[in-house]
């Protein structure tokens, strides 16, 4: 049976959902990002703001300067996921191996069942038809023989575009493709490759493979592979355990102020904890990542013995990790996060540690019924009480979530 | 511009098989129909399901939102030109 997969990738997706939302912003350039009134960036831009040089993960001022008439529209994290909920529900319906690839891409192997929506194309269409329909939102699909090349395919076309890549043509689509089109092929090897007069797959081929092995490993060999338009990987139905769980947070300022940097720290411990509770994990390994207003990154791990769900310990750890660093800058943000996850570890030994399961048993059953962060470590507050106060650089009159008042000012372990 | 309301507010709609189409709604004493639904989508409160409609009238855009176990209408948001 010839192997078929196809590839969906939502045309500028926050962007699209917001001016599906209000119509009076179709065919504007749009910018959906955080607060503006913070240090953020460009979370999604529309085509027409694309059009401009506009790109993720842009600095408003430097989008703003590209493009000046663009609409700043805060996101809206909840609408997207949600969304993407009932585009990947759709999918379904078309085969059962559907991998959910990111909030809005997802890869379908359509081997057993394209012959029953009348073949490659009429099977693309059906899909971008169904999701229009449902959602209003267009997509770009890919179909090719594997993973990368139905990706691939996608990247040609779009947006709003659908393209089918046969066998027969994958030595000749592959021999001029710039490497920059190539999946897992960033900025940083590209440039590299650049570096050495390498810009086409083409010429990666001609090299060789042992070429890219000897001088990169393994990772040669999957980049001469890829190169080649080679991928095994299966379409991954069932997600498979997480080798982390991790929350980073681009801080809304950059700052040296250690009691709020604490602060961030201890909730974005209590988030990761929070989510190896639904998945009863322990963990070992708790790695801190840390950028500075220069954009350095630095990242330490460090692994302990075995440590339940208990967002205080991640943070107690985490803390002394972060102590290890030399800081001489501001930081911009941080990040948390626990591997070596495992559900084969014997549960609390000592009363205080099996009361403080239970606690956050109850809590988590608590925000189960009653939404997210009805209860709380008081220690959250914390994170607006340290606050330095924001500098206004812009007028906006909107302000997503508003700060709560504090009537004690809670203190860190 | 966005604008966070946070309001009850009544609702006329009518509620089919698949789908709830919203007719009007009233808000500070003015009636505001509804020219159409341009986005829909479900959100979770902890257990319960808060179902979200984007709604212009040709003018202006309001995000309102249905709770089924409170049967409740409340006003959002309000996008302006």
């Amino acid at each position: 049976m010839e192997r078929v997969i196809l590839h969906v990738d939502m045309d500028a997706y926050f962007a699209s959902v917001e001016q599906q939302i209000n119509p009076f912003l179709r065919g504007k350039p749009v910018i959906v990002c955080g607060n503006p009134q913070t240090k953020t960036v460009v979370a999604s831009a529309s085509y027409e703001a694309k059009r401009q040089g506009v790109r993720s993960g842009m600095s408003i001022p430097q989008a703003l300067s590209l493009c000046p008439e663009a609409v700043l529209v805060p996101g809206n994290p909840i609408c997207y996921a949600e969304t993407s909920r009932t585009i990947f529900s759709l999918l379904t319906s078309f085969s059962e191996e559907v991998e959910i690839y990111s909030i809005d891409e997802a890869f379908l192997d359509v081997s057993s069942t394209v012959h029953l929506f009348g073949g490659k194309e009429s099977l693309g269409l059906q899909i971008k038809k169904t999701i229009l329909k449902k959602t209003g939102l267009s997509c770009s699909v890919g179909i090719a023989p594997n993973k990368l090349l139905a990706k691939i395919a996608v990247s040609l076309v779009k947006p709003d575009g659908l393209r089918i890549i046969e066998e027969k043509e994958i030595p000749e689509l592959m021999l001029n493709l710039p490497i920059e089109e190539v999946p897992g092929i960033g900025p940083r090897l590209a440039s590299l490759l650049s570096d050495w007069g390498i810009t086409t797959c083409g010429q990666i081929q001609k090299l060789g493979e042992e070429f890219f092995v000897t001088r990169f490993g393994l990772r040669g060999k999957i980049l001469y592979q890829a190169a080649c338009g080679l991928d095994q990987s299966p379409v991954i139905k069932t997600p498979a355990q997480p080798k982390s769980i991790g929350h980073s947070y681009t801080l809304p300022f950059n700052t040296n102020d250690m009691e709020y940097i604490r602060a961030v720290i201890f909730r974005l411990s209590e988030q990761v904890a929070s989510r190896m509770r639904q998945s009863s994990f322990y963990g070992r390994v708790v790695t801190v990542c840390v950028r500075l207003d220069d954009f350095t990154t630095f990242t330490r791990q460090k692994k302990f013995l075995p440590f339940p769900p208990d967002g205080h310990r991640i943070y107690t750890l985490a803390w002394q990790i972060f102590h290890s660093f030399s800081l001489n800058r501001k930081v911009r943000m941080l990040g948390i996060s626990v591997s070596e996850l495992s559900r084969d570890i014997p549960g609390p030994l000592f009363p205080e540690e099996k009361s403080r399961e239970n606690l956050f048993q109850a809590i988590d059953r608590l925000n189960g019924r009653l939404g997210a962060n009805t209860v709380f470590p008081a220690t959250f507050l914390l994170e607006k009480t340290v606050q330095p106060p924001v500098p206004k650089t812009h007028s906006f009159q909107f302000w997503r979530f508003k700060p709560s008042g504090q009537t004690k000012t809670p203190t860190l372990p | 511009m966005i604008t966070e309301i946070g309001e009850p507010v009544k609702v006329a709609a009518i509620f089919t098989p698949d789908k709830v189409k919203i007719c009007w709604f009233i808000w500070k004493g003015r009636r505001i129909q509804v020219e159409k639904t341009t986005f829909f989508w479900k959100t979770k409160e902890g257990e319960k399901t808060i179902h979200h409609f984007a709604l212009s009238t040709g003018q202006e855009v309001f995000e309102i939102s249905f709770c089924p176990e409170q049967l409740s209408w409340l006003l959002e948001k309000i996008h302006l030109e």
